[in-house]
């Protein structure tokens, strides 16, 4: 057990600092906010702890630094941007992301241009980041079964409605988007003191899919969703061995298949069946949205 | 002047490359993300049949216009088909569509990378197109520059009439307004999506040969920064208008010309993002915005 986890620690960080990055992003999907901002704030938080870092900041300080300070620009991008639905709102966040990236190739001695940012000192602490998970996670927790979290529900099912029993939609949206950017900004803080190395490439496209397939990979519903979608998603390429050139394409082909015939994620998935087992033949099918073919 | 030319060439290029964006997104919602990867996807057609084939290059447009249409038609009929029928409503429609798309990009670009065996740029054999310059006075005008320009506005002119005057063109508008009731007036959906994201992936992939022949050479990634590039085009010109894609190409040309012409031009790219914040504040409906309301 010692000896696996000496072997596997990196790839045991990797999967919580990747559960934070999902979480960004799930929470503002589950509460029908477009945004991938959180992914963009993965980067920018990787910068900022990187750089105080190696100006001799501590680890620990850095992170929580970055974390607090993440409010301020997420909450400024929000008053920005929340108002806009859907697509447009995807669209202009994955701008965002990709601006970050942009920015990064620019910013000279600051951000190391296109190289990127290396040799930042190590801090990552196992027991720490189990505990940073764990409080995230159950707050994640809590936010899904509040009142407040079962509001962000409504908010995503049906925003009109939403509106009309008094629920302040805009304000909640900007709520759910910041919140999502301060999990992103967390994450990239501690991905960089775990890797010690950051470059443009980071923040690109590429990690707007990964971070995607994590949530619909394990599903948009529910906290769980990202924490599965995060490990196998981290998990998977250990054992992919000749096949990791390809690693990209079966992501990509694990979202597709997802997206067309699981699209509530694998967590819904496994929960159906599990209680088709326990229910037995007598059950009644679900009336699960999932078998529901759109009428238009 | 030569700088004139030179961005109405870009713009060119631009345009082309938009048109399919904004007209999927216009008519049948989608936000395809697998745009950008058609388009690295076309060229990679190119490359491939010009290097093992040495065909003309008449031929290599056509293929790679076909190659490209034929993909969109096909993730649009496999992918995005089965997405619409399972979805419980359009938002859940339009997010795994969103997500889908990625996936079917990050397909795409794994197998780019694969096929260029990691060689950073490609281009098509220089046999293939021999590049002739005009001089007009202290201008240089070269054929291909030509080619790019009455080719990306000859198609938005045919592309607008198409869609203004066509029996085809009236009922993709119709669908956009009303998909329920256009369904009772006897279009048929299916076949009308077919077509538009037919000519969408072509005019991706004619952009993708012109720009390759043009450069010399693309990198795989070249379709992430068009995305970015699009998107502010859309959104200035507002979704699913051709006029509006047209004013929005040339305008994000001509403020790149003038930013690389007075600064080192690392910040190119951010203009787009700058547009898209700007527009997006200012004007959310785009400069010339299309007849349908409720878009933000």
């Amino acid at each position: 057990m010692i000896e696996w986890y000496g072997q596997h620690t990196i790839i045991i960080q990797t999967s919580m600092i990747y559960v934070l990055l999902a979480y960004s992003v799930q929470l503002a999907l589950r509460a029908g906010v477009f945004s991938f901002a959180g992914v963009g704030f993965f980067g920018l938080g990787g910068y900022a702890t990187a750089i105080l870092a190696i100006r001799g900041v501590p680890g620990p300080l850095a992170v929580l630094i970055v974390t607090l300070a993440a409010v301020l620009p997420g909450y400024l991008l929000a008053m920005l941007l929340a108002r806009l639905r859907d697509l447009y709102l995807g669209m202009a966040t994955i701008a965002f992301t990709l601006m970050i990236s942009v920015f990064a190739s620019n910013g000279g001695e600051l951000t190391g241009g296109a190289v990127g940012l290396f040799s930042i000192p190590y801090w990552a602490n196992t027991p720490v980041m189990v505990i940073i998970f764990v409080v995230a996670s159950v707050l994640m927790h809590r936010l899904e079964r509040s009142h407040f979290g079962r509001g962000l529900e409504a908010l995503r099912e049906n925003q009109d409605l939403a509106l009309s029993v008094g629920t302040d939609v805009l304000k909640q949206r900007k709520f759910v988007f910041t919140l999502g950017t301060v999990l992103g900004a967390l994450s990239g803080a501690l991905f960089v003191l775990t890797f010690t190395a950051i470059d443009p490439e980071t923040t690109s496209f590429r990690l707007v899919v990964t971070t995607l397939t994590m949530v619909i990979l394990g599903g948009v519903g529910t906290w769980i969703g990202p924490v599965a979608g995060a490990l196998i998603v981290v998990w998977l390429p250990v054992y992919l061995g000749p096949l990791e050139k390809w690693a990209d394409a079966i992501y990509g082909l694990i979202v597709v298949v997802i997206a067309m015939y699981a699209p509530d994620g694998l967590v819904a998935v496994v929960r159906r069946a599990w209680k088709a087992l326990w229910s037995g033949r007598n059950a009644k099918p679900e009336a699960s949205g999932l078998s529901t073919p759109k009428k238009s | 002047m030569q700088q004139v030319i030179n961005a109405l060439t870009l713009g060119s290029i631009y345009l082309l490359f938009s048109l399919g964006l904004t007209l999927a997104w216009g008519t049948l919602k989608v936000l395809n993300l697998a745009h950008g990867a058609v388009f690295v996807f076309a060229s990679l057609i190119g490359f491939l049949v010009t290097h093992k084939f040495g065909l003309s290059f008449p031929l290599v447009v056509g293929l790679g216009m076909l190659g490209a249409g034929l993909l969109t038609l096909l993730i649009d009929a496999i992918v995005f088909k089965r997405i619409r029928q399972i979805s419980r409503d359009e938002r859940q429609a339009e997010l795994l569509m969103l997500a889908a798309s990625l996936g079917v990009a990050a397909i795409l670009a794994s197998v780019t990378r694969n096929l260029t065996l990691e060689s950073h740029n490609f281009g098509l054999t220089p046999q293939t197109f021999t590049t002739i310059p005009y001089f007009f006075g202290p201008i240089r005008v070269t054929n291909m520059q030509f080619m790019i320009v009455f080719l990306g506005v000859g198609l938005v002119v045919a592309l607008a009439l198409w869609i203004r005057y066509s029996r085809a063109g009236r009922a993709l508008r119709a669908l956009a307004y009303d998909p329920a009731t256009c369904g009772l007036m006897g279009v048929n959906p299916t076949s009308l999506s077919a077509i538009a994201m037919f000519i969408a992936g072509a005019m991706a992939g004619l952009a993708g040969i012109l720009l390759t022949v043009y450069l010399g050479a693309i990198g795989p990634e070249a379709g992430d920064s068009l995305m970015l590039k699009a998107f502010s085009i859309i959104v200035l010109g507002g979704v699913g208008s051709v006029w509006g894609a047209l004013v929005g190409a040339m305008f994000l040309a001509a403020a790149e010309s003038i930013v690389l012409n007075f600064t080192a031009g690392g910040y190119v790219d951010a203009i787009a993002f700058g547009m898209i914040i700007l527009v997006l504040l200012i004007r959310p409906r785009g400069i010339i915005p299309a007849e349908k309301a409720d878009r933000v």
